[in-house]
């Protein structure tokens, strides 16, 4: 009796870790002579192991490697050694002043025209070498930059990934199948790069917009750079240069309109702080 | 004992790999979403041929239906020849829940951008772990940065 107890509780740990979706705990205990309160019992325990699962620091970062490869996959990375560096410095002076300095933040370019940025979870980020073009100076490449780092300090696509029905499983087998890179791993990296793909909640667009003005300001960048990116984000639309960004976005106009909605005290139309277009042409020549 | 029996995959002279494992069977959907019209339902243990992945859905065929079914509702068999007890078998079949083998033989590292469909405009595309790595070997240092800072005349 002991050890078909023993085997109902190892069976409803790995089956608990899937929602209970592939067991009858019903079924099972009646076949192992078990009361059938016992059986409900631990049918409930194991339910209650399928709550939402904490994902730490290490496992997002796996997670977003994972994604960044496939991300890279699909664009090609520009291996401009200097632009790259010039990038990473903008982007982690950027992160470290931002709500989640502890991540390592990794920013590359992405060898496409169209006009779009990429953050993956973990702090891999993207910006294609359309979006660089556009930019005319280090404030709004900030600007853009600090809106895909707040994608990920405020773990947009992590928090999507802990709702969605992938994470009904157990912590043990989480973590387990983040260790061996199983299946639940690649699902969930299918999950993340979708998201990246179709697009976020426009909520959390919303969301990183503002929270941009925030890093931006922190540094002392202009942070109306935000805007005027979205205003030109909003007439490469109309050239028909943003196809992707337009898919998975919401309008450059609804941005901009919440951002004034949001910060109505802020002037976003003038120019009020650091914008270093110098540095910004010198290090683009490379 | 019956049922830990009927927990065990189907027998080894079984002609493909492949088997719904999920308890209660799995609908087959005409499409890889769920709420794609249902064309079969394949029971628990039924043999399936795969034949395409996308994401969590699976394009299977068995006897007499062909759709796409939820990949974890799908399960590989154990090889033949490897004699196992029953519970082992039990166990190592739950466990493969997470940990299923590739049927094209890849590897986490090197994986299709998959279930991407024309609709968003991306296609599938090879993960470059090589290209991660270049990105993550060329850090810059807080030194750096704090002098990136200080030449911009940037907050310090």
């Amino acid at each position: 009796m002991r050890s078909a107890l023993l085997f109902l509780m190892l069976v409803c740990m790995f089956a608990g870790a899937r929602g209970a979706v592939a067991f009858d705990f019903g079924r099972l205990g009646d076949a192992l002579g078990l009361d059938p309160e016992v059986t409900q019992r631990i049918s409930q325990g194991a339910r209650v192991v399928s709550a939402l699962i904490p994902i730490s620091d290490e496992q997002e970062r796996m997670l977003g490697r994972d994604v960044a490869a496939r991300v890279i996959g699909r664009f090609g990375l520009e291996k401009n050694v200097r632009q790259t560096r010039y990038l990473n410095l903008v982007g982690r002076a950027l992160a470290q002043r931002s709500d989640r300095p502890v991540l390592e933040y990794h920013f590359a370019i992405l060898a496409t025209d169209d006009v779009n940025a990429y953050s993956c979870p973990g702090g891999y980020i993207f910006v294609t070498r359309g979006a660089l073009d556009m930019v005319r100076d280090e404030s709004e490449l900030a600007a853009v930059l600090a809106h895909e780092i707040a994608h990920v300090t405020e773990r947009h696509i992590i928090k999507a990934l802990q709702q969605s029905k992938l994470m009904q499983v157990g912590a043990e087998v989480a973590s387990e199948a983040f260790r061996e890179g199983g299946e639940l791993f690649r699902q969930m990296s299918d999950f993340a790069t979708d998201a990246l793909f179709k697009g976020l909640k426009k909520t959390d667009e919303y969301a990183s917009d503002r929270k941009a003005l925030e890093y931006l300001e922190r540094l002392g960048y202009d942070y109306p750079a935000m805007y005027r990116v979205l205003q030109e984000l909003d007439a490469r639309r109309r050239q028909g240069r943003t196809k992707v960004l337009a898919r998975t976005h919401p309008s450059p106009r609804e941005r901009r309109r919440h951002l004034k909605q949001a910060e109505p005290s802020l002037h976003l139309d003038a120019p009020t702080g650091i914008r270093l277009k110098a540095r910004f042409v010198r290090n683009k020549k490379a | 004992m019956l049922l830990v029996c009927c927990l065990l995959p189907a027998p080894a002279w079984a002609a493909d790999d492949y088997y719904i494992g999920a308890s209660r069977g799995a609908d087959v959907l005409a499409a890889p979403q769920a709420d794609a019209a249902v064309v079969g339902h394949l029971e628990r243990l039924s043999e399936v041929r795969v034949l395409e992945r996308q994401r969590a859905w699976w394009n299977i065929e068995a006897a007499d239906v062909r759709g796409w079914v939820p990949a974890g509702a799908v399960r590989k068999r154990h090889q033949p020849g490897r004699a196992e007890k029953a519970g082992n078998s039990v166990l190592e079949g739950l466990s493969s829940l997470f940990h299923r083998d590739d049927p094209a033989g890849r590897k986490t590292a090197v994986l299709g951008v998959r279930g991407l469909d024309e609709e968003t405009g991306a296609v599938r595309g090879r993960a470059n772990v090589a290209a991660v790595e270049w990105m993550e070997r060329l850090t810059v240092s807080d030194a750096e940065i704090a002098r990136f800072i200080e030449q911009g005349r940037l907050n310090p």
